[in-house]
């Protein structure tokens, strides 16, 4: 363990963990050299710094937010450049009919959350029905025989307790 | 999809937010975040939490000098356009419509009585004119419901009727003392739904009933994946996490 000690407080490392017996809020820029809990930011490495440097600020990047054009190297000037401008692809909404407010006449509605049955009744359900009508799939009894010759057991199978069979 | 309660609750939270802004100051700390500091208890008045006159009403060191009976909001009883009869007061005896409630005051004001009357714009020359402000009603003793078949005061209870809907009944005769249509049509932000015009930025029921989602056994991915015809043969590397 080494103590190192810093403005009226005691810091003991320990196995990598920083503890301190002072309040543990303290301001950003009072921390040196920058502050652990954020990201290294350029200005937090430039010369004036605690073991900052030119080179190193520049590695960082300025802004968080990208730039849209560059600097001209000759006469400083700032070029736009378009092509640097975020564009955002969205979905074409022609005969979208659906608005960013819902009219205080339209009536309320509540849906649930759709469940797995919702999914399967929509996705397998008629051509399940369809098979049966054909004749396809073949019920006898507890057995089920499908088109591919798979035979299924109701019994490995769990259903809801409040269903009625059919 | 269930309509979030974030959604349904738009206009709570901007009651909240502007009674939060006005009864404490919000400060910001590193780790810790935003806290609210200095708070108070707000004071319910005749105005609304977000006008001035309310928030000013809410200044530090302001307080609240009298108690207010808690009543649960399923034993609330007293809605707009209710009509009323006046028990106390300089129009004792009056019956009226209810126009504005105040909930956490205990407060009706019945349009038209039990009014506090001020000359206003007084000069020389001329004696201005009286304004008549209705003054506040407590629900709890100052006022009461009537019954429909005699217009008499009556004592009324919340009950069930036969369809499970949830009604005043009369304790006297048992007859359903019905809500008047301003209460059933009044919207969360107290806005008419029967007289709202519809704009262009609404979306009408119409559209709002439509079902145009069908459930896939996909995943979103995978639908999107589908739709614009990208195929992915690659299979993914094994993932190993204990």
């Amino acid at each position: 363990m080494q103590a190192v000690r810093r403005s009226g407080s005691y810091i003991y490392r320990c196995h990598k963990r920083l503890l301190t017996t002072s309040s543990a809020v303290q301001a950003r820029r009072s921390r040196e050299p920058w502050d652990k809990r954020f990201p290294v930011r350029a200005e937090d490495v430039a010369p004036d710094k605690k073991g900052g440097s030119k080179e190193m600020e520049e590695a960082l990047p300025e802004d968080i937010v990208a730039p849209t054009g560059i600097h001209h190297r000759l006469t400083g000037e700032y070029i736009h450049v378009p092509e640097m401008v975020p564009e955002f692809v969205v979905p074409d909404l022609t005969g979208f009919e659906l608005k960013p407010y819902v009219s205080y006449r339209a009536k309320e509605i509540t849906q649930g959350p759709i469940t797995p049955k919702d999914v399967f009744n929509s996705v397998y359900a008629e051509t399940v029905e369809d098979d049966y009508r054909r004749g396809t799939i073949k019920v006898e009894g507890e057995t089920i025989k499908l088109s591919d010759g798979r035979v299924l057991n109701t019994k490995d199978f769990v259903g809801d307790k409040d269903e009625e069979v059919q | 999809m269930r309509l979030t309660l974030v959604a349904l609750g738009y206009f709570k939270k901007y009651v909240q937010r502007e009674i939060a802004k006005a009864s404490g100051v919000s400060v910001y700390t590193p780790i810790q975040g935003w806290r609210h500091v200095r708070k108070r208890d707000w004071i319910y008045g005749e105005n609304r939490p977000w006008t001035d006159a309310a928030k000013e009403a809410n200044l530090p060191g302001k307080r609240l000098r009298e108690v207010i009976e808690p009543i649960p909001e399923s034993e609330w009883k007293i809605f707009k356009g209710d009509r009323v009869q006046i028990l106390k007061g300089i129009d004792k005896g009056k019956q009226g419509l209810v126009c504005t409630i105040i909930k956490e005051r205990n407060w009706c004001y019945v349009e038209g009585l039990n009014c506090s009357y001020k000359w206003v714009n007084k000069s020389a020359s001329s004696p201005g004119f009286l304004s008549k402000v209705e003054k506040p009603l407590l629900v709890t003793t100052e006022v009461s419901l009537l019954d429909p078949s005699d217009l008499q005061p009556t004592e009324t209870e919340w009950r069930y009727d036969e369809d499970g809907q949830r009604v005043r009944v009369s304790a006297r005769s048992g007859r359903v003392v019905p809500l008047s249509d301003r209460a059933l049509n009044e919207a969360e932000d107290m806005v008419d739904k029967n007289a709202y015009v519809e704009q262009s930025w609404d979306t009408k029921e119409k559209e709002l009933t439509k079902v145009t989602f069908t459930p896939k056994a996909m995943s979103f991915e995978e639908d999107i994946m589908d739709s614009m015809g990208i195929k992915e043969d690659r299979e993914r590397a094994p993932n190993y996490y204990y």
